[in-house]
Formats: structure tokens, C-alpha cells, sequence
């Protein structure tokens, strides 16, 4: 069973996060932060611990639950909490880099690479424009008013590509 | 007299027999850097997070006492850490980190020793390993007169049990 996902980029910004969890208890909000901390340490840890070359952290394993990480050369990470039968899920991490988030973002020129993803079901409507004095500065704020929401409208189609794309692909997996 | 000769002769095999101890010792280490090497080091924690015992049983790069102390302390933030953002209700903490090198396990009795041990990643679960050094612990170092609760462990009979116990999981 998966509980949930998690993307984060070089900065430590949650880029996406996806809760998977079914009869299980409502978390914090800011759990993806303390999460990233988690993760910061850890690598840390393996990269000290280790007595031999291969320095990587890969997973981890409590009573109840086990955490996968994969992180790539560039820095993103992509995390995902399981239930303890789940063995070795590497690859399918990577081929969520490769074959989802690769076509779905990095290649998508509409999507915004650094900021945190929202697909369309979660957007936010924008703050209405304040009154100004000037009929063109009112007539500027408009236009870029309007830019505005069109980038946001397009990275947001952007970002529900990669969601359908991610949930597809999690739940074609045997361990979903 | 023959006693005396029988004593000389003893005494003059023993270097013998030392020095082919010697001459066979680094040739086992040597395989086992080639082959699989099973437990690297043990590591005993207290509930407090502080490093009381640490024994390295395989020729791994040393660490030095500080980094010790400071990455005993690291994981058990990180053990407490990882049970407060457990995404289902029971909250126990870190049992097994796994690295592409290395595989980690720890175990933790009611009382809240850590028992942690390193190991390499073909090595199966020790967990039974984990629980042998907890009794060891309770029969070697809570019973020795000596000993003052949570204080550095320098137990003879411990540290010996201990290295038989680790030779034992080495060589199956």
C-alpha cells in the first residue's frame, strides 16, 4: 500500500505532494518541510555512516511504515511512503523521473519548473486588482493581470498532466 | 627434569604457534574483504541518545570518537523524528535505514537502549543478533559490580561475548 508521495526539488521546495492514504490519520501541514529536514539528515547520515564508497541513502524502515527515496544527480527528490512489504522500489522512482515527470514538466514549456505544482482542482483564484489612479496604469495591471492567469492556467493544465500521468502510473503498480 | 624440558618445549612452540596465528590471520581478512563481510560494527545507545559502547569487527575505515558520539546523537533525533511523521497512528521509531553501501538495524527494548548494528547490504535480518546483544548486556554489564549506569560500557566479558557472537553471524 502507498501512503503518499512526495516531490521535492534542489532548494528543498515541495514541488508536488500526493496523499494516497486510505483509513489512515490526518497529518499536519507542514509535514512536507519537516519531512525535507528528515531526509536532509539522513543523507547526511549515510554519507558518514558508510564504510565503503557507495555512500547513498535508499530507504528506511519503522514498525509501521517504510520511506523510499530516490534522488537524482540534479537534486530532485522523489520520495514515497509505504507499508513494510514493499521491497526495493528504485526503479520505479526513476522511471517516474524519466517517463513522467521528464515529458510531463521538464519538457513542457508551459510548466513553471520551480514552484510548487497545483493542478487545476486546487488553484487558487487570483486576488482581485486594487484601484488605481491612472486609466493606463489601470489599463497595464489589467494585461498583466490577464498574463498572469493565463501562465497560471497553463502551468496548472501543466501540472494536472504530470497528477494524471503519476496517478495512472501508481496505480498500475502491484504494491498500490 | 622432564618436566622442566616439557615446560621449555611449550614455552619454545608457543611463539611458533603465535606467529602462524599471525601469518593466518590477515590471510582471513583479506578473503573476507573480497567475499561478503557481514557485520561491520555494533553500536550501543541510551535512551538519552548518548554513545555508551561502539566495536568495529571488519576492516573498515575508523572513525573517529567525536564523529561517534555526534552521528549516535543524529540518529536518534532522526529515530524519534521519523515516528512523529509516521503517516499511520503508532509512532516507534527507525528500525532498519538502508544505503546502497551499507544496511543499518536497531533495535530498542522497553527500557530504551538502542542497540544498533552496521552491517553490508547481502547480510540477512539480525534482528535475533540485536536481541543476543541486548541479553549480553543485561548479563555482562548491568550485573558487572563495577559498572554505574550510563557510563561508557569497558566490560572485558561483554566486549568478548560480543566479538563471539559477531565472529559467529561473520563466518555462517
Amino acid at each position: 500500500m502507498i501512503y503518499n508521495f512526495y516531490l521535492y526539488n534542489r532548494q528543498g521546495v515541495c514541488l508536488y505532494q500526493k496523499d494516497l492514504k486510505r483509513g489512515s490519520k490526518q497529518q499536519r501541514s507542514d509535514t512536507d518541510k519537516l519531512l525535507y529536514g528528515l531526509l536532509y539528515s539522513l543523507k547526511k547520515f549515510a554519507e558518514k555512516i558508510s564504510p565503503n564508497d557507495k555512500k547513498r541513502f535508499r530507504s528506511y524502515k519503522t514498525a509501521t511504515y517504510k520511506l523510499h527515496c530516490f534522488e537524482t544527480p540534479t537534486g530532485l527528490k522523489f520520495v514515497m511512503c509505504t507499508d513494510l512489504s514493499v521491497g526495493n522500489i528504485d526503479r520505479d522512482l526513476e522511471h517516474i523521473f524519466a517517463h513522467i515527470y521528464v515529458p510531463h514538466v521538464v519538457r513542457n514549456p508551459l510548466a513553471e519548473l520551480h514552484v510548487p505544482m497545483t493542478p487545476t482542482t486546487t488553484m487558487q483564484p487570483l486576488p482581485s486588482s486594487s484601484s488605481s489612479s491612472g486609466k493606463e496604469e489601470e489599463a497595464s495591471d489589467a494585461v498583466t493581470a490577464t498574463q498572469l492567469q493565463e501562465q497560471q492556467v497553463q502551468a496548472a493544465a501543466a501540472a494536472s498532466g504530470f497528477d494524471a500521468a503519476l496517478s495512472a502510473f501508481l496505480s498500475s503498480l502491484k504494491y498500490y | 627434569m622432564m618436566s622442566l624440558r616439557s615446560a621449555a618445549d611449550t614455552e619454545f612452540c608457543a611463539p611458533v604457534a603465535k606467529q602462524q596465528q599471525q601469518q593466518q590471520r590477515p590471510k582471513t581478512t583479506a578473503a573476507s574483504t573480497t567475499t561478503t563481510m557481514g557485520i561491520y560494527s555494533v553500536y550501543v545507545i541510551n535512551k538519552a541518545g548518548s554513545l555508551l559502547f561502539s566495536g568495529d569487527y571488519a576492516p573498515i575505515p575508523s572513525m573517529d570518537a567525536n564523529s561517534r558520539l555526534r552521528l549516535a546523537g543524529l540518529l536518534h533525533g532522526l529515530t524519534t523524528f521519523a515516528g512523529k511523521l509516521s503517516p499511520v497512528d503508532d509512532q516507534s521509531g527507525i528500525e532498519e535505514i538502508e544505503g546502497d553501501g551499507f544496511r543499518l538495524e536497531r533495535f530498542q527494548p522497553l527500557s530504551g537502549m538502542q542497540f544498533v548494528v552496521l552491517c553490508d547490504t547481502q547480510q540477512g535480518p539480525l534482528k535475533p543478533f540485536l536481541r543476543k546483544c541486548h541479553r549480553l548486556y543485561a548479563d555482562f554489564v548491568l550485573k558487572n559490580p563495577f559498572y554505574s549506569i550510563d557510563m561508557p560500557i569497558r566490560c572485558e566479558l561483554f566486549d568478548t561475548h560480543l566479538k563471539a557472537a559477531v565472529e559467529e553471524i561473520n563466518r555462517s
